[in-house]
């Protein structure tokens, strides 16, 4: 036996004070009595004492003594340790999307939870606790907890993830612990059904569980309007008559319904073909409840409204680029004279829109927002990064950049090479005439005239793309009206309405990917369950993995402070979606041992406490009786 | 007697009443009491055959002339009664505030009156040790009790009294009065061969047993060591209790009731009486029922 804390026995010094006052206060009162005689003889009458009584004298001294006994060893916490009494647990907890399912009004994550704090509580003290998580990623929780409320508060605090989970790391984590020391108990605590295992408890929580789930969800919005959904319904326990519903932007009303009779485990594929003019967002979800709802619903958002294309065209003579815009695809573009320009408000020229495009035209302010293209430009633009010289007839042949580095060249392939991956046809490129610009560091030059760039882009002072034509498709219709020129406006446009997000669409751990578009400050992501995090912006492209089910909302800081939200919808893995999933073999190499660390019983606190009590009553009576008999 | 609690109106109280004797009183004459055995006195006692050499002042003639037969008139005897208190000298009866001494001293006072208002003799004794003192001889009438009770203010209660061991040599009568024995009895001595010793002197014997209010009913608790008042090497040590206390009063009931029954059973009386208790109470009510006073 041990002691936690043995200066509490200094409380024993109390017992000689006690023995002190004990031989002080009891001393016999002498008196003289007429005659001894009746006294003496009352001996002779006095019932047969019980030895007990004989230290009836010393009752109160001895319960003072043990109350102070008890009391020492309250404080002094003794522990009695027992070789090898208790066990090293390992806990591998399956924190897959799977284990979402709600069986009992419990879902199977905290049924297993449960399981893991019992098994702690009922263990012997000493024990040790190691907990590795294999949920969104797989990470040892806790490693070697010998405190029971400690691993029981880190369990607590741990939550499911909607994320399809690989066992594999898991397994390594804990043969690395069995390896080190054979006497572990390894628990697998997760839904999945393992044939063969060795060297492990596997504790199932899956019961009976109903699932119905929506997938494989794509759609078209076709040149008449209309919105054309596909998909399959899936039931993986028994066939079941299933009710779909869609309901477009936001609405509580459904737009359309369907009835499906669905086969277990077949994907049973649904159209929905509904007439809309535009949409944001539509949703699809399964009238009838099941246990896992996670995937009875899925939300898609219009991946054109994310990413914002709408144009501004501010010429006076906008014939041949119109022409070329047109060709190259641009469908929402506005288009203004530049007197009409500038009889709007500020607000309005300088926001609102994607792409800006002035042709033979500089205004006076530069939009602090989106991509700026400069046509023919006749002066130097405020915040550009180039200036203007003069007019200058064309006596070199223009040609485009054809530099065969490497880096410059991945730079060109965006803007001047076609789909095919094939460099523009450098022979159409004739020009009359071009302004010479002089073009500051940092801008990307891919064509040239001479020595004076015709064609360059980059980022102005406030951190928009810009791009620059150095001559006018007026006066260069030769080339304006060819297929090169249309390809290279197209590349353009790709370049100046970078997307934010490539999908809408993704699956519980996944990578999503945001392109970091110019002019854009900071990121914040916020969670379905309203988790906000903000992720790296420092490189082009911002990543961030996705471990919640639902809609993301991802807002873009621009550097006028305006936000721009963008949407995107998680759906649980497929493979998470099956409530009785059959793992591979879970096994654990090697021999295991008996035994495990000492075991330690400190929960004599309690008894001592009892004990105590009892004692403390106990005197009280007698204090009670030696009163009554007064 | 200013000394003495017993007071005047105590005295006439008590002067009314008469001690009872017994028949078997062999005494002097002159006293109020009857002796069964047949004398001088004027009362007609009953008749017997005439035996030559009687007085024949005696026959009664006018028996002769109806039966022809001589017969004697037989007269009661009348005696005077010699009554002995002996009162327990020793410390146990004075120590402390208990009262016993002037309780005892009173009742001898009041035997005393009672007695010396029946025509008797009364002494009074004090035992001290082996040896009885006499205090008070052959006191006789009222005048003389007057004269000589005074002299119980100076006994002195001390040491120890061996009752038996200190009557028995002396002279205590024979068949002429009470002996009366005043003591706590508190004493592991014999007192039963006194007791004995008077009844075959055929003396009618009274015990009054004093005790204390707290030798009757001890209020004593806790852990106490006592000494005898008379032998400092007796003592008692023990933690009083409840339980104590229930074996000391069987104890006493079991003193009290050997008195008792020793003297019942050589036709004698016993009263016990509390030190604190009024002696109008022990006179009219205690001996009264006794059948010691009528």
């Amino acid at each position: 036996m041990t002691f936690i804390y043995p200066l509490g026995f200094l409380a024993l010094a109390a017992i000689p004070v006690l023995i002190l006052i004990y031989i002080i206060k009891n001393r016999y009162t002498e008196q003289t009595v007429t005659s001894t005689y009746i006294w003496n003889l009352s001996e002779k009458f006095l019932k047969r004492r019980i030895p007990i009584n004989r230290i009836s004298g010393l009752l109160s001294l001895l319960i003072q003594i043990l109350l102070v006994t008890l009391v020492a060893f309250i404080i002094a916490r003794p522990v009695i340790t027992l070789p090898n009494a208790a066990k090293a647990y390992c806990f591998i907890l399956d924190g897959s999307g799977s284990m979402n399912i709600v069986q009992d009004d419990k879902s199977r994550f905290d049924i297993g939870r449960e399981k893991i704090k019992e098994i702690i509580n009922d263990s012997m003290n000493g024990s040790t606790y190691t907990l590795i998580y294999a949920g969104d990623s797989t990470e040892t929780i806790f490693e070697g907890y010998v405190d029971k409320e400690r691993a029981v508060e880190a369990v607590d605090n741990l939550e499911v993830s909607c994320a399809a989970v690989d066992f594999s790391q898991a397994l390594l984590s804990a043969q690395e612990y069995f390896n080190a020391d054979p006497r572990t108990v390894t628990y697998l605590v997760t839904d999945k059904t393992y044939g063969d295992s060795q060297n492990v408890n596997i504790v199932n929580v899956s019961a009976e569980s109903s699932n119905y789930a929506i997938s494989d969800i794509d759609y078209d919005l076709t040149a008449d309007r209309t919105l054309k959904i596909t998909g399959n319904v899936v039931s993986y326990t028994g066939d079941a008559e299933l009710t779909l519903n869609l309901y477009l932007d936001g609405s509580e009303t459904a737009l359309a319904t369907v009835d499906l009779d669905v086969k277990e485990a077949e994907a049973t594929p649904f159209v929905f073909e509904e007439f809309a003019e535009d949409f944001f967002e539509f949703r699809l979800a399964i009238s009838e409840s099941d246990d896992l709802s996670l995937d009875s619903q899925v939300t898609v958002f219009n991946i054109g409204h994310e990413n914002m294309s709408a144009t501004l065209l501010v010429s006076d003579g906008p014939i041949y680029l119109r022409a070329a815009l047109n060709a190259a695809g641009f469908t929402d573009f506005k288009y203004l004279t530049s007197e009409e320009y500038e009889k709007l408000p500020e607000e309005e020229r300088t926001t609102g829109y994607g792409l800006y495009i002035y042709e033979d035209y500089v205004p006076e302010v530069t939009p602090r927002e989106g991509a700026v293209w400069y046509v023919n430009p006749d002066k130097s633009p405020e915040g550009g990064n180039f200036g203007f010289q003069r007019q200058e007839s064309a006596t070199d042949v223009a040609e485009f950049n054809t530099s065969s580095k490497t880096a410059v060249r991945n730079m060109l392939k965006g803007v001047i090479y076609n789909a095919d991956g094939e460099l523009l046809d450098n022979k159409s490129f004739h020009i009359s005439k071009y302004v010479k610009l002089s073009v500051r560091s940092g801008f990307d030059v891919y064509a040239t005239c001479g020595s004076d760039p015709l064609l360059f882009t980059g980022a102005n002072e406030y951190g928009n793309r810009e791009a620059v034509f150095a001559f006018s498709p007026k006066d260069s219709a030769d080339f304006t009206l060819t297929a090169t020129f249309v390809t290279l406006i197209n590349n353009l446009k790709n370049y100046s309405f970078p997307q934010v997000v490539e999908e809408t669409s993704y699956f519980c751990g996944d990578i999503a990917q945001i392109n970091m578009i110019p002019g854009c400050k900071s990121i914040r992501v916020e969670s379905p369950l309203g988790k906000v995090s903000y992720p790296d912006t420092s490189t082009t492209l911002c990543e961030f993995e996705l471990k919640e089910v639902g809609a993301y909302g991802i807002f873009l800081t621009m550097s006028d402070d305006s936000e721009r939200e963008i949407n995107i919808y998680v759906s649980l893995p497929t493979e998470e979606r099956v409530p009785f999933e059959e793992g591979e073999a879970f096994i654990i190499q090697g021999a295991a041992e008996e035994g495990g660390p000492a075991g330690v019983i400190d929960d004599l606190l309690i008894i001592f406490i009892l004990i105590a009590v009892v004692a403390a009553v106990d005197y009280a009576v007698y204090s009670y009786e030696q009163y009554q008999l007064r | 007697m200013s000394s003495l609690v017993v007071n005047e109106e105590f005295l006439g109280k008590i002067e009314l009443l008469q001690t009872l004797l017994k028949n078997n009183v062999a005494g002097r004459f002159g006293g109020n009491h009857q002796s069964k055995t047949f004398g001088s006195s004027c009362e007609f006692s009953d008749y017997r055959d005439y035996i030559p050499g009687d007085d024949i002042t005696k026959l009664d003639w006018n028996a002769y002339a109806r039966f022809e037969k001589l017969y004697l008139k037989l007269y009661l005897d009348e005696r005077q009664v010699h009554t002995r208190i002996y009162i327990d000298g020793s410390r146990s009866m004075a120590y402390g505030n208990s009262g016993k001494d002037i309780q005892a001293l009173r009742l001898a006072a009041a035997v005393a009156f009672i007695s010396v208002c029946e025509m008797d003799r009364v002494s009074v004794y004090v035992i001290h040790g082996n040896a009885v003192e006499e205090v008070i001889s052959n006191m006789l009438g009222r005048e003389s009790y007057y004269n000589n009770i005074g002299k119980l203010n100076d006994v002195v209660f001390e040491g120890d009294a061996a009752i038996s061991e200190a009557i028995l040599p002396t002279t205590v009568g024979y068949g002429d009065g009470f002996s009366v024995l005043i003591s706590d009895f508190l004493t592991e001595n014999d007192f039963g061969a006194a007791l004995d010793h008077f009844a075959g002197k055929r003396r009618d014997i009274l015990c009054m047993q004093v005790l204390s209010k707290e030798e009757l009913n001890p209020q004593t608790r806790g852990k106490m060591h006592f000494y005898d008042s008379e032998n400092s090497e007796k003592f008692y040590h023990r933690n009083i209790n409840k339980e104590i206390i229930r074996a000391y009063k069987e104890a006493l009931a079991y003193v009290t009731g050997r008195i008792r029954d020793h003297c019942l059973s050589r036709g004698g009386h016993y009263a016990l009486v509390s030190a604190d208790e009024p002696l109008e109470d022990v006179f009219l009510d205690k001996l009264t029922v006794e059948g010691v006073i009528k």
